[in-house]
């Protein structure tokens, strides 16, 4: 009981939370066929962490969460400028923003650890949800003993508000949301502002990627983003249980994904740990997979002519 | 029909609207008074600009020049006594939405943007795809639905809106011939309690049958009036650039407009 405190809690915590909160916004990424966007803003979160870190000094929440967000902001210009001035199709403008942005912030990374601060590359990368470690959570006792509770991993709370901010956001800006993806021509003529929606999801999407950033690492994210809504679409054509069913399937790969990493080896008798980050995507695209396979409304009306 | 009106009275009308996509020119020094309680059709060939007024009328695409009155005032932004229904093709038939959802999204412009609809939105939706009979299937989800009840629902948005004028951009493609029928029949019903109609058509053979008003437009207007002094050979082959038979003419007029020089 105390090792699962002490061990477990906290990163079953932090995943499912981050899985819940980029489930709930991939919905409209994929309602929109907008899923690179989310690839695109997990990516340059990279380089927007390091380069606050090397402004800054710190790792405090609020400069990488500035840092990224500024990031995710100068992305979305990027795009649109290759976009214009290349004349190329989003998606490639898109491609070769995160890409290059993505690849300068590794470059970044070993920069800053050359110069003697401590920025684990490989934990950017994958996530670092291993690390959080509850010292305190000894007995259960500590669960409501505020001296214990104080000593949680910082990123629980980080999670925590983030995940309330998007909860917030998505209820708050529910009709605009749907009416932007759906038409937007119409959306536009009745005042709904389909523009500053979007750029509000994508501004929204960037926190979520930021806060996911610490659990299963800026590549692993888009599959938070993206596996549990679109196996939801295959489950309902409700949008209101399109996000539910996105919620539960969320909820599943990050406790799945956690407890089969720490422990799945130990069940096959390998004494080893997986990657509790590479273990949730691998859940998230399985259950992907068997919607695809099995989902009851895999098989779509065809689009009508004309 | 044909008797003058007051374009102070009218719900649309538009000055000089003059409109660009890059340097290729799309509508240029357009004017078009809107006849209230009319139903009025917008005819030209493919890229005359039909589809860029509507939009352009909206808000949606932006103007180079021009004005926009509504009951000789600005036109409000947004237009919200102005349904628009889109071409069928640019929507995403495969959204998880159903027929009641769309419908609902017709009260948009009612709510503030943060409130959630309630039973009573609802129940007003419910109403409006009755008056359209598409009632029964109001938890089908809209890619299930056949062109014609698709076109019903978007016109049960329209009414769910409250709107004075409905915009709609070719609302007969690719529907069959009774629910053609059955949409026109809806116009003049509109029409009765007062409503007007601007739609982008592309059949000439129905204009004189389906329409009261006409705009024909070939980037710039070539004519604009009641369908009886408007619709002419001479007007239809400057807007087509001579480009029409005289066999299709003939088939689209009366004998004796279609020999007038």
């Amino acid at each position: 009981m105390s090792e699962f405190l002490m061990l477990s809690l906290v990163p079953l915590l932090v995943a499912g939370l981050c899985s819940l909160s980029c489930a709930l916004l991939g919905n409209f990424l994929v309602l929109r066929r907008q899923a690179l966007i989310g690839d695109a803003i997990s990516h340059v979160a990279l380089p927007g962490i390091v380069a606050s870190f090397l402004l800054t000094g710190t790792l405090a929440a609020p400069a990488m969460l500035v840092g990224a967000g500024a990031a995710a902001l100068i992305t979305l210009a990027l795009i649109e400028l290759i976009r214009r001035l290349g004349r190329v199709e989003s998606n490639a403008a898109m491609g070769v923003a995160f890409t290059t942005l993505f690849a300068l912030g590794v470059l970044m990374l070993e920069w800053s650890g050359a110069s003697g601060v401590h920025l684990d590359v490989e934990h950017a990368l994958y996530g670092n949800l291993e690390s959080l470690v509850w010292f305190e959570g000894t007995r259960p006792a500590a669960l409501w003993d505020p001296q214990a509770l104080a000593g949680l991993p910082p990123q629980l709370t980080r999670v925590a508000w983030v995940a309330l901010l998007v909860g917030l956001f998505m209820m708050l800006a529910w009709r605009p949301l749907v009416l932007g993806s759906f038409d937007a021509a119409f959306a536009a003529s009745q005042g709904a502002r389909p523009g500053p929606t979007q750029l509000l999801l994508v501004v929204m999407v960037a926190v979520a990627a930021i806060a996911a950033f610490e659990a299963v690492g800026s590549i692993l994210v888009i599959a938070m983003f993206i596996c549990p809504p679109a196996a939801a679409r295959l489950m309902t054509d409700r949008l209101s249980h399109q996000l539910a069913w996105s919620q539960a399937f969320a909820l599943a790969s990050a406790v799945l994904g956690v407890v089969l990493a720490g422990h799945g080896p130990g069940w096959l008798g390998i004494d080893a740990g997986l990657s509790a980050a590479g273990m949730i995507s691998v859940v998230a695209g399985l259950i992907l997979l068997l919607a695809c396979r099995f989902g009851p409304r895999r098989h779509r009306a065809a689009p009508p002519p004309g | 029909m044909n008797e003058p009106f007051d374009p102070t009275a009218s719900p649309l009308a538009i000055q000089g609207l003059t409109v660009s996509y890059g340097e290729r020119l799309a509508l240029l020094g357009v004017d078009f008074v809107t006849p209230p309680g009319r139903l009025s059709a917008i005819v030209g060939p493919n890229g005359a600009g039909k589809s860029t007024l509507l939009k352009a009328a909206l808000g949606i695409q932006p103007r180079v020049a021009g004005e926009l009155l509504a009951y000789g005032r600005p036109l409000p932004r947004p237009p919200r006594h102005i349904a628009y229904v889109p071409q069928r093709s640019s929507i995403d038939w495969d959204f998880p939405a159903t027929a009641l959802d769309v419908v609902l999204m017709g009260l948009y412009g009612r709510l503030r943007w943060w409130q959630p609809t309630r039973r009573r939105h609802r129940h007003w939706a419910r109403e409006c795809l009755a008056r359209v009979g598409m009632e029964a299937f109001a938890e089908t989800q809209i890619g299930r639905l056949s062109g014609g009840q698709q076109q019903r629902i978007f016109l049960a948005r329209a009414l769910a809106q409250q709107a004075e004028l409905l915009l709609l951009d070719e609302p007969f493609a690719g529907v069959d011939a009774a629910t053609e029928r059955a949409i026109i029949e809806l116009f003049r019903t509109f029409r009765t309690q007062g409503g007007s109609v601007l739609c982008v058509h592309h059949d000439l053979a129905t204009v004189r049958d389906y329409f009261d008003h006409l705009l024909l437009l070939d980037v710039e207007m070539v004519a604009a009036g009641p369908v009886a002094e408007t619709f002419t050979a001479t007007n239809l082959q400057q807007t087509y650039g001579g480009r029409l038979t005289a066999a299709q003419l003939a088939r689209l007029l009366p004998a004796t407009e279609a020999f007038r020089p």
